[in-house]
């Protein structure tokens, strides 16, 4: 495994947490916001905003590790039946591609920023929060998600180019349905054994 | 697979036939672009980078103006939206209540109810599934965990396994169906649609669809005597079993009755949500650091990926939007020499063919920006399809011999047996399934009766 890689993968898993975390803050405002516009008569007046903006962070800063964790969709029925030694090119050309992809977003949405900069765009709530400020974060999770997908592709390259498919096929190949439920039980288990 | 095929052909077959004697329109280039598509997925490339990448390529094809200058913002968009927050926010809920342990009682609780009905426990898996799945949103792990509570109960008893895998299954595709589900949020997102609107008019399909599955269950318990008849419970168990359904049904009242009664958002309920199961899991003494980071690590790896998706599918309609072609799409449907149900047909056959081997969100993003116009053009309302186009998903989910559900719970039969099993056990409750679907189409009532009378 490739030194840089090992690195990303870390930079992802810390994101991706960050992410969560996000998630939880933004459910612990909304309700704070939803509570105290019923009983206390007031609210932020910016929670949609705002909750739309841990939105674009949390998404942007998953993708990197949703892609060590070989989650991102793909249609595998018809490539999982076809023998190894051509599976692993698809393998390689589909993260050729995703790579373009990522590559494509994350350009974009550094015009979007500069864009925003150059004519200091605000949003509409009481804040007034300078929109070049939460892209740039979404930004961030984009480029580290092209990183990423830039390290894995010349790791699988080397990997190709010395006949290593099997290594290939477990760094891309989707998560299994096996893989899946063995988590989904770890999760409902690890709590039945704190209880006992 | 071979069905699939024929279908996609079908389709492409209409396509052109509807084009012979059409208005003028780039049929090549949809054709050429429908082939692309397939040989993407025949691939195996990232649905997502499909997308954006078939986005791009027509893009620079056919358009004279510099789209891709305005790409940022097509992206930013959905990925601020206030109304895709609730995406996370159930997921979360789902990964807290998970972890908190509240499936075995509920299945307790509930079998102290419905176990000496004729059918006994497989009443209990449906109902607790499709509580279960009320809350949680994902077929796959609701399949996964009740099936993980439920599968012990039967062990050394005379129930038929077929019957009870097929009903766990069956039950695991009430999930998206029941609200709050979360293709109705992806639906409402894409569609620009009131996603409360569409949780009050599931009400009726969800009742009916649970209906039909416990009569699938009393028939199947009529047929094979008393066998499958638990014991009778007394009041006082009963009573007791419902402090153990109160954590349940307080977060289904706090979440559902907040939207019901337009006290907040599908979104700000998914916070109260996650909120309100946080405080039960603390109230068991299970919420801890521990806890929360592992459901929030798992919440944010699910959004991500279906937050990439749904990037690549707003490339590809900002593109296929400028250059017209939903519109052109729609007006050359509503041309067809065939009425509109034909065409209702059509596209519950080619989702209920595309369901056995997508996984149900990346179909409903992939497919809807060039269906819906086709369907709202044709006339027909767009929180009834969002029902339809939910039910034929979930039927797809428990599908042999593709569906997801079906192999989550093969691979945690105590007993091994052949995977036949579970297909013969889950084929009538498909076909009552389908069944509503059918009545749904009848009578779009069902659905639209609430949201017409209720709805805000």
């Amino acid at each position: 495994m490739l030194r840089a890689r090992r690195v990303g993968e870390r930079i992802a898993t810390w994101m991706n947490r960050v992410a969560g975390w996000v998630y939880i803050a933004a459910s612990v405002f909304i309700t704070f916001d939803v509570l105290a516009r019923q009983f206390l008569g007031f609210s932020s007046k910016s929670t949609v905003e705002m909750t739309g903006y841990m939105l674009a962070v949390g998404i942007s800063w998953g993708l990197a590790y949703a892609l060590v964790e070989r989650i991102h969709v793909r249609i595998d029925v018809l490539i999982n039946r076809l023998p190894l030694e051509l599976r692993q090119y698809l393998h390689g050309i589909s993260l050729l591609l995703l790579t373009v992809f990522a590559g494509f977003l994350a350009w974009a949405s550094i015009m979007l920023v500069r864009e925003s900069i150059e004519f200091h765009a605000t949003d509409l709530s009481p804040l007034s929060v300078p929109l070049a400020a939460p892209q740039g974060l979404w930004a961030l999770g984009l480029c580290v998600f092209f990183g990423l997908c830039l390290v894995t592709l010349v790791e699988v390259g080397l990997l190709l180019v010395k006949g290593d498919a099997a290594a290939v096929d477990r760094m891309l190949g989707q998560r299994t349905f096996e893989e899946e439920t063995e988590e989904t039980l770890e999760a409902v288990a690890s709590v039945r054994g704190s209880r006992e | 697979m071979i069905a699939v095929l024929f279908l996609v052909a079908l389709l492409v077959v209409a396509l052109v036939f509807a084009a012979v004697g059409g208005p003028q329109l780039p049929i090549a280039a949809i054709v050429a672009l429908c082939l692309l598509f397939a040989a993407f997925f025949c691939a195996g490339i990232y649905i997502a980078a499909a997308l954006g990448i078939l986005g791009l390529l027509v893009g620079f094809t056919f358009s004279d103006r510099p789209f891709w200058l305005f790409l940022g913002g097509a992206v930013w968009g959905p990925s601020s939206n206030f109304v895709f927050v609730a995406v996370p926010l159930f997921l979360l809920m789902g990964e807290i209540l998970l972890r908190a342990g509240l499936s075995e009682r509920l299945y307790r609780a509930l079998n102290a109810w419905l176990g000496p009905l004729p059918g006994g426990l497989l009443h209990t898996n449906v109902v607790s599934c499709g509580i279960f799945s009320a809350i949680s949103g994902s077929s796959v792990a609701t399949a996964a965990t009740m099936g993980s509570v439920a599968l012990p109960y039967f062990a050394n008893t005379r129930y038929d396994p077929k019957v009870v895998l097929g009903s766990l299954a069956a039950g695991g595709a009430l999930g998206n169906l029941i609200p709050p589900g979360i293709t109705f949020i992806v639906y409402g997102l894409l569609t620009e649609t009131s996603v409360g609107k569409l949780y009050v008019a599931a009400v009726g399909p969800s009742i009916l669809v649970m209906v039909l599955f416990l009569g699938v269950i009393v028939w199947h318990g009529m047929r094979t005597g008393a066998v499958d008849r638990g014991p009778p419970t007394s009041l006082g168990a009963k009573l007791k079993a419902l402090v153990d359904l109160v954590p349940t049904a307080v977060l289904i009242l706090v979440v559902l009755g907040s939207i019901y009664s337009g006290l907040a958002t599908p979104t700000e309920a998914a916070a109260l949500g996650v909120v309100g199961s946080a405080v039960f899991a603390a109230l068991d003494g299970k919420l801890g650091f521990a806890l929360l980071n592992k459901s929030a690590e798992a919440t944010a790896r699910s959004t991500a990926f279906i937050g990439l998706i749904i990037f690549g599918a707003y490339i590809l309609n900002f593109v296929l939007t400028t250059l017209q072609v939903p519109q052109a799409m729609a007006q050359l449907v509503s041309k067809l020499p065939l009425p509109a149900w034909g065409v209702m047909a059509l596209i519950i056959f080619f989702y209920l063919a595309l369901g056995t081997f997508m996984e149900g969100f990346s179909m409903v993003i992939t497919t809807i920006p060039v269906v819906f116009p086709i369907v709202k053009g044709l006339g027909y309302d767009p929180i009834w399809f969002g029902v339809i186009v939910t039910m034929v998903i979930e039927i797809a989910m428990i599908s042999p011999p593709d569906g997801t559900v079906l192999y989550v719970l093969h691979g945690m039969r105590p007993k091994p047996g052949p995977i036949s099993d579970i297909f013969v056990g889950v084929i009538p409750f498909m076909l009552v399934y389908m069944a509503a679907v059918y009545i749904v189409l009848l009578v779009p009532d069902i659905a639209l009766w609430l949201p017409r009378n209720f709805g805000r």
